[in-house]
């Protein structure tokens, strides 16, 4: 398999995983604000803009190994 | 409610002809050729790329329905939505966009005719994806029922204006393709956007200071405290948000959309621009929620949470303004996907299965006659009483993922993969999630979790049982 392919192949399962862990701490009960909201919504809208950057610094990597054939 | 909305209908009008006079002016462009028709020439570059993008998946589930599942099922669980929102164009990029750019095709069907091949996986892939793609159209149609009872103050039910609705954008889809549904959807994802970020920011504003805000969440807290919890069972919460985050991988019209773009690279960096894009309004639309909950706590349709505070924070103008986006996103959601129905009836079935010889004038009709067919028994469907908009989303989308998205990642990663492996996935994946969601043997939108892996498992032992060379001589 070519690295750039391994690269997104291991960059999608992290992605699945990081996401499949944030979802298994949902609890209304988990860490509660003064105003009553659960801290892991914000974490999950914060997350949901994170994961976007993240792919903005691997991609440039996969396209530059695609352009030298790896 | 209970007056008529005249200038706010106005708005709509003229919106909605600028549509139809959009479709009628590349009508002759779009039928030049098969590939004009259907990916527009692949003319489309980086940001005008990302707004198409946004305004494919920016459907009603987006914007009336995170605002609507906030307010009945709480922040949480938009927020689980707006991270698999976040996730879907980077998996999108990552996993499919290249490869699918690398082949030069038009469509899903042709990407599995090209990677797989095979009678049997072609006719199983396009009924399917007509069965499921006629389902998704219904809860955007329902939307925009739902604005259009409120606009007529209750005169008429939303099943007429559903039925309005639908007509218009079969109308401007059938004359012109995808160059006509792709220039309405950067205007739509423009306005979309631009609606959103003004009632989101508005609030803010009213609101003051950040004690403002403190003060709204705890007000929304304490009227309706399931705004702050999980009106779901939490396998159901992560179930959507895997659902959002692996549709792009199967949705015809997001691939399609893809395949607009001029390579591989503007691909990628509309997809990401795109999911930001996607993100950001579902998390606005949660915050809406909240507002909407100190509005009016007791609802009876919860979809209507926007609407009810687009009402109170702007005058009527702006409210057209609004609605226009609402139907921006509805219209850009239902074009592209009868106009998917109608390349699956088209070019994958007639073409790829009945009459391989078939002209690209023959081929262009009969997609248009499908499209209208197609598109007047989802108006029909679309009257009936139906339930929360995001969970008949999220169903029909839970489906298409249970058929088609292991096949499709194997495909594109596995050289060994087979065709009876692929029809088997399919087959398997499809009949498990109907059968989870019938039997309610799992939470309601968790069939995909366990259904995903086993269509893997599936296409993967086949193809080992049944390697693709001996298939290949059949």
């Amino acid at each position: 398999m070519k690295k750039s392919k391994k690269i997104s192949l291991i960059a999608s399962i992290l992605y699945v995983a990081i996401t499949t862990v944030l979802l298994a701490l949902i609890k209304p009960t988990l860490g509660i604000t003064s105003h009553g909201m659960p801290i892991i919504a914000y974490v999950m809208a914060v997350g949901s803009f994170l994961s976007p950057i993240i792919a903005c610094v691997i991609i440039p990597r996969i396209e530059a190994l695609e352009e030298k054939g790896e | 409610m209970g007056q008529i909305h005249v200038l706010e209908i106005i708005e709509i009008i003229l919106y909605l002809i600028v549509c139809i006079v959009i479709g009628v002016a590349y009508s002759k462009k779009g039928k030049s050729s098969e590939e004009e028709y259907w990916v527009a020439g692949r003319f489309l570059n980086k940001t005008w790329g990302a707004f198409a993008v946004y305004a494919v998946v920016g459907s009603a589930s987006t914007i009336m329905g995170s605002a609507g599942l906030a307010y009945k099922a709480g922040f949480p669980t938009a927020a689980a939505v707006a991270l698999g929102f976040s996730l879907q164009f980077p998996l999108i990029a990552y996993l499919t966009a290249g490869p699918l750019l690398e082949k030069n095709i038009c469509t899903l069907g042709d990407f599995f005719n090209d990677m797989i091949g095979g009678k049997h996986v072609r006719w199983i892939y396009s009924i399917l994806t007509l069965v499921f793609m006629a389902a998704y159209v219904v809860p955007n149609l329902k939307a925009g029922g739902i604005i259009g009872q409120y606009l007529m103050g209750d005169m008429y039910n939303y099943s007429t204006m559903a039925v309005v609705v639908g007509v218009v954008i079969l109308l401007y889809a059938s004359l012109g393709g995808m160059w006509a549904v792709t220039i309405t959807d950067i205007i739509q994802g423009v306005v979309m956007m631009a609606g959103v970020v003004l009632l989101g920011l508005t609030i803010l504003f009213n609101l003051g200071d950040f004690g403002g805000f403190n003060g709204l969440v705890e007000t929304a807290v304490s009227t309706k405290p399931v705004i702050a919890g999980l009106g779901f069972a939490p396998l159901s919460v992560i179930g959507l948000a895997f659902i959002w985050a692996l549709w792009g991988l199967v949705a015809p019209m997001t691939v399609m959309r893809v395949l607009t773009m001029s390579n591989g690279k503007s691909a990628r960096r509309s997809l990401i621009l795109g999911s930001v894009f996607a993100a950001a309004t579902v998390v606005i639309a949660g915050f809406i929620a909240m507002t909407a909950v100190t509005i009016d706590p007791q609802l009876e349709n919860a979809d209507m949470a926007f609407i009810i505070t687009m009402e109170k924070y702007f005058p009527s103008v702006i409210c057209g303004f609004l609605i226009a986006s609402l139907f921006a996103a509805i219209m850009s959601s239902v074009d592209s996907f009868l106009l998917s129905c109608g390349a699956t009836v088209a070019r994958d079935i007639y073409k790829g299965l009945i009459n391989p010889d078939a002209s690209e004038k023959t081929v262009i009709r009969i997609g248009s006659v499908s499209l209208w067919i197609i598109g007047i028994i989802t108006i029909i469907i679309s009257t009936l009483s139906l339930p929360l908009i995001s969970l008949l989303t999220g169903w029909a989308a839970g489906a298409l993922i249970s058929a088609f998205c292991a096949p499709i990642v194997i495909g594109l990663y596995w050289d060994g993969i087979s065709r009876n492996g692929v029809f088997w996935s399919i087959l398997v994946g499809a009949a498990g999630y109907v059968f989870l969601n019938l039997s309610k043997m799992c939470p309601s939108l968790a069939e995909i979790i366990f259904m995903v892996p086993i269509s893997g498992i599936v296409c993967y032992v086949v193809s080992k049982i049944s390697p693709t060379k001996e298939v290949e001589t059949d």
